[in-house]
């Protein structure tokens, strides 16, 4: 036992000297633009259904572990930040700050938006845990009950690329229609997330570049493009985000920074709580 | 090409591969197998005495053709890149809910410090780990008033704690050091160790856990046959909106006679100003 752990020791040691001994980056230089760390561009397109959701986890990096420790389970907590614009009605409103907080394990997220209305800065918190919803003034600050808003928060979760892989994976095999090829040669998916029929368009990378759901009368129609590995985990994030209301666009947003696993909570505020009067932002989402 | 590791850095994946792995095989051990008879002291209190293993059995490597002299091994990592073995790693130990639980006005900070820790983590600049980031010790001496706690993980420091046993017998020095200042109990057959007068200058975790010099730590070991099992409760009420109860983590005697703990290298924090990426390694 100890033999081998011992053999094991070395070898990283050798390894990490390996790396070590790599040339740093020239003063000045600029490091390259990040690529999914081990992802190999596709060499064949997967045959079947199972073959494709698989791919479409592994493209957007779920898969983790090799052989028997293969897992799709451990991606959990992530974020995203950009910045952009929102368009309520004919008004069109600078956001000069988005922060989407996630916890896939949970089915909790909080996103953080500052926004630009006459020339003031406005912010809004929203979050959902579960079955549970809450507006805050700034993260974890004067939690207030958004109650009967938790439902539409969970699928606004869904409509990301990572909440959609992670739906995706959740949801009944057999319960997945998978077109291939679909509309303009590119493959389609079509499920329900909780009870909402959601359709999605895969990239030529198998990663989400449409997905459309009809929410309370309302369709919403998210489009992702231009991913990268923004935070060096082999996790892809669209840069490039919009988001449409019946045909009308609502979200504009560039995506410039991610992480993965870093420190994410969502407390519920106390029972006690005064309900949320009203959201001070219009929602990304009705 | 990959700019950003050093081997300080690996040293420290291996710090958090070994830390992390026994909470979930060990586990799955004690629930598996029958616990053999604990043995106990002239005393009649349990014997923590002994080397104790985190579980860790190595990397998946697959031994390849030998003739004595040279070696050759695969390593089995996912689509044959190096790096998923640190990636994949990292987001499985950092996969748990159990976070502690930071009161909001330090959450950002708890946040940057974690995108920042290759450069920002005390622990990379050579500082002690500090409890209960070092984790439960690798051999225990356990004397009748005093209990010797010993420290090592491959390629990191050797650390060492003595924590006497019984009633304080002077006042917690509260300008703070980076172990803190220990009192060792019994609690029937559980060994409790509390520790108060810390610096505010280590991380209880590798993702950020800053502390004050408020922060109280309480360690629990209780053996059962062949098995120790490790508890800890952080209690920091300047900075935590309740105390953190860290998973727990179940050791294995290592009954090997001829197990000695390794002689950690020295210290060397001059990689972490190359590094180009935020990409952890913990």
């Amino acid at each position: 036992m100890q033999h081998s752990a011992t053999l094991a020791a070395v070898l990283l040691f050798w390894m990490c000297m390996v790396r070590a001994a790599e040339a740093p980056l020239a003063k000045g230089a600029a490091p390259a633009a990040p690529v999914q760390a081990g992802r190999p561009a596709l060499k064949t397109r997967p045959v079947g259904d199972a073959a494709i959701i698989r791919t479409v986890a592994d493209a957007m990096g779920f898969v983790r572990g090799v052989g028997r420790n293969e897992t799709t389970n451990t991606l959990n907590r992530l974020q995203w930040r950009g910045k952009g614009q929102m368009t309520v009605g004919t008004a069109v409103y600078p956001i000069t700050r988005y922060v989407y907080t996630v916890s896939l394990h949970l089915k909790g997220a909080r996103e953080d938006i500052t926004r630009t209305v006459q020339g003031k800065p406005e912010r809004s918190v929203r979050v959902v845990l579960d079955q549970d919803a809450w507006d805050e003034r700034e993260p974890g600050i004067d939690g207030r009950i958004a109650a009967g808003a938790a439902r539409n928060r969970r699928l606004q979760l869904a409509r990301t690329p990572l909440g959609f892989t992670r739906a995706l994976l959740d949801a009944d095999p057999a319960s997945v229609k998978v077109v291939d090829p679909g509309a303009a040669g590119k493959v389609t998916l079509a499920f329900a997330v909780e009870g909402v029929a959601l359709a999605a368009t895969l990239d030529a990378n198998y990663r989400p570049e449409r997905i459309e759901m009809l929410v309370d009368g309302q369709r919403i129609v998210d489009r992702y493009s231009a991913y990268r590995d923004l935070s060096e985990y082999g996790v892809m994030f669209a840069t490039r985000w919009t988001e449409s209301i019946d045909g009308r666009p609502h979200l504009n947003l560039t995506i410039d920074d991610a992480r993965v696993a870093s420190y994410a909570v969502f407390p519920k505020p106390t029972a006690t709580a005064a309900a949320s009067p009203t959201a001070p932002v219009p929602p990304t989402a009705p | 090409m990959n700019n950003r590791v050093g081997g300080s850095l690996c040293a420290n994946w291996l710090l958090g591969a070994a830390l992390s792995i026994p909470a979930v095989a060990g586990s799955a051990e004690t629930a598996a197998q029958p616990v053999e008879p604990t043995p106990r002291t002239a005393d009649g209190h349990p014997d923590l005495g002994g080397y104790w293993g985190s579980g860790f059995t190595g990397l998946p490597i697959t031994p390849g053709p030998s003739d004595g002299k040279s070696y050759s091994f695969t390593l089995n990592v996912r689509n044959g890149d190096i790096s998923n073995l640190t990636n994949d790693g990292v987001i499985a130990r950092r996969s748990t809910n159990n976070l502690p639980l930071y009161k909001p006005e330090h959450w950002e900070r708890v946040e940057d410090l974690d995108y920042n820790g290759n450069l920002e983590d005390p622990f990379n600049s050579c500082m002690p780990p500090s409890v209960p980031r070092m984790g439960p010790p690798r051999r225990i001496v356990q004397l009748g008033d005093e209990m010797l706690m010993l420290y090592a993980v491959q390629f990191q420091r050797n650390d060492y704690r003595s924590i006497p046993i019984g009633a304080r017998r002077q006042p917690v020095d509260r300008d703070g050091t980076y172990l803190g200042d220990p009192i060792g109990r019994w609690d029937g057959d559980t060994f409790v160790i509390e520790t108060e007068g810390f610096n505010d200058q280590s991380w209880i975790g590798p993702q950020g856990y800053i502390h004050g010099y408020e922060m109280k730590v309480t360690e629990r070991l209780r053996r059962e046959g062949d098995k120790l099992i490790y508890d800890v409760t952080v209690e920091d009420p300047e900075y935590l909106q309740r105390p953190w109860v860290r998973d727990t983590v179940t050791l294995t005697r290592i009954k090997d006679p001829n197990y000695r703990m390794e002689e950690a290298p020295p210290c060397s924090d001059r990689d972490n100003r190359n590094l180009v990426g935020k990409q952890r390694e913990m």
